[in-house]
C-alpha cells in the first residue's frame, strides 16, 4: 500500500528535517522505495543535511510546466530519492493545484513511501502539506513550548483527516525540567513512536552533508531511528551495539597496528 | 509500534505501571498549555482553503456583489439604467462571470455624430474599472481573484 507521511512539528527547530531525512533513508535502507518531498521552504535544509543542495529542478518547475516530475527526483543516500519543493506548496497550491496533484500521483507510481517534510507552524504552506498527506509523525522536544506547538498542529491534522500515526520525542535529556515521555503521551493523546537522545553527533553529521545514520550507524539516535523506520513497516530491526572500547585500548590497538 | 525505543522509555514504561494514571486536563493547567478551540481551528483551516463555501454562501456573495456593483454604476453620470448579473463558480476556487446591461442616456445628434462610439467605449471601461474595485474590495485578502471573473458590459 502506497503511504503518504507527513513530518510535522509546529515549532521549529525540534529537529523535524533530521528525522525526516534519517527516516528516509533508514526506510529505504529496509527495502522500501521512499520518496523525500521537501515543503519546508523557509527553512529548506533537507537538501543540506542529505548533502544534495543547489539542484536545478524542483517541484516548483514541475508544477509550472517547465519540467517533468522525473527530472526534480534526486537520488539520495541508501537509495532515498529527494524532490526539493524550490516555492511555497500554497503558492503552487493557488495555481497548479491540478499539477501537484498529477505530480503526487506520478510520484507515487514508484514509490512505496512518500514523506512531506512540513513546514514548521501552521502557515498556509504548513496546512497544504498536512492535508496532502494520509498520515502524520509528529516530532517535538520534550519542552512546553515545543509540546504545546504540537498539540495544535495535532489538532489541526484530525480535523483535516490525517491520520496521526503517533509523536518522535526529539532531543531527550533525562532532565527534570522537561515533561517526561508519559506526560507528553498523555498531553498530545498519541502514542510516543520513539525517543531520540539529544545527541551532538547529528549536528556534526549535518555538518558533514550526511545523515547521522550513514555517518554513524551505532549511535543511539541511529539505531532509534531505524527503529522506528522499521516499525512504521512492520520489519524487525537489531539494534548496532555501540563499540565498547575505551579510549586507551583503541590507542594502543592503534599503536600496535591492530586495527 | 507506540511504545518508546530506548533506556528511558523503558524506565519510563515502568514508572507508568507503578504510579497513578495523569489527569490530562491538571497536566494541562500545570505546563500552561490550551487547546485550541473549534473556532480557532475552523478559521486557520479556513484561512488555508481560501474558505469552504455552500450554495447559500455563493448565492448570498453573488447578491452581494450584484448590489454594490449596481450601486457603483449608479454614480456614473448618465446611466439611466442598469441590469447586474454575477454568476460564481466556486468548484475549486472561486471564479465567476459578471455580465452587465447599461441604459445609456443618448446625447443630442451633434455629439453622436462627434463620436458617441468613443464615449461608449470610455463608458464601457469605466464600468469594468468599477467591477474590478468592487471585486477587490469584497475579497480584500485575495486582490489576485479579479483575474477570475470574466466581466462583460452590455451598453444600450
Amino acid at each position: 500500500m502506497k503511504r503518504v507521511i507527513v513530518v510535522a512539528s509546529g515549532k521549529g527547530g525540534v529537529g523535524k528535517t533530521t528525522i525526516t531525512a534519517n527516516l528516509g533513508v533508514a526506510l529505504s535502507t529496509f527495502g522500501e522505495e521512499t520518496l523525500v518531498l521537501d515543503a519546508d521552504v523557509a527553512m529548506a535544509n533537507l537538501e543540506l543535511i542529505l548533502g544534495m543542495e543547489g539542484k536545478s529542478i524542483t517541484l516548483h518547475d514541475v508544477l509550472s510546466g517547465d519540467a517533468s516530475i522525473e527530472d526534480a527526483i534526486y537520488e539520495g543516500p541508501g537509495g532515498l530519492k529527494v524532490v526539493p519543493a524550490g516555492i511555497s506548496l500554497e503558492g503552487l497550491r493557488k495555481i497548479k493545484l491540478d499539477r501537484l496533484e498529477e505530480a503526487l500521483e506520478t510520484i507515487l507510481q514508484d514509490t512505496d513511501i512518500l514523506l512531506i517534510d512540513a513546514p514548521a507552524g501552521l502557515e498556509k504552506d504548513a496546512l497544504a502539506s498536512i492535508a496532502a498527506a494520509q498520515e502524520m509523525i509528529l516530532v517535538t522536544t520534550p519542552e512546553v513550548p515545543s509540546i504545546s506547538d504540537a498539540l495544535k498542529t495535532k489538532i489541526i491534522a484530525n480535523k483535516l483527516g490525517v491520520d496521526i500515526i503517533g509523536v518522535v520525542i526529539n532531543r531527550e535529556l533525562h532532565d527534570k525540567t522537561f515533561l517526561t515521555i508519559e506526560e507528553i503521551e498523555t498531553i498530545l493523546e498519541v502514542p510516543v513512536l520513539a525517543v531520540i537522545p539529544d545527541d551532538p553527533e547529528v549536528s556534526r553529521a549535518s555538518a558533514f552533508g550526511e545523515p547521522i545514520i550513514v555517518k554513524n550507524p551505532k549511535s543511539p539516535t541511529s539505531n532509534a531511528i531505524m527503529q522506528l523506520g522499521a516499525d512504521l513497516i512492520g520489519e524487525k530491526y537489531q539494534p548496532i551495539e555501540p563499540d565498547k572500547k575505551g579510549v586507551i585500548s583503541k590507542l594502543v590497538e592503534g599503536l600496535l597496528g591492530r586495527r | 509500534m507506540g511504545s518508546p525505543k530506548n533506556d528511558s522509555a523503558s524506565n519510563d514504561a515502568e514508572t507508568k505501571v507503578q504510579s497513578e494514571p495523569i489527569d490530562r486536563s491538571k497536566l494541562m493547567e500545570k505546563y500552561g498549555i490550551k487547546e485550541m478551540n473549534e473556532d480557532d481551528v475552523d478559521e486557520l483551516i479556513d484561512s488555508y482553503s481560501g474558505g469552504s463555501l455552500n450554495e447559500d454562501d455563493v448565492e448570498k456573495i453573488e447578491l452581494t456583489l450584484m448590489n454594490k456593483i449596481k450601486k457603483s454604476i449608479f454614480g456614473i453620470p448618465k446611466i439611466k439604467g442598469t441590469e447586474v448579473m454575477v454568476f460564481l463558480d466556486s468548484a475549486s476556487e472561486i471564479s465567476g462571470d459578471i455580465n452587465i446591461i447599461i441604459e445609456y442616456e443618448r446625447k443630442g445628434l451633434l455629439s453622436r455624430l462627434m463620436g458617441e462610439s468613443k464615449d461608449i467605449d470610455n463608458l464601457r471601461r469605466q464600468v469594468i474599472n468599477i467591477v474590478q474595485i468592487e471585486i477587490k474590495k469584497s475579497f480584500r485578502k485575495f486582490p489576485e481573484i479579479v483575474d477570475k471573473f470574466n466581466i462583460n458590459v452590455e451598453i444600450n
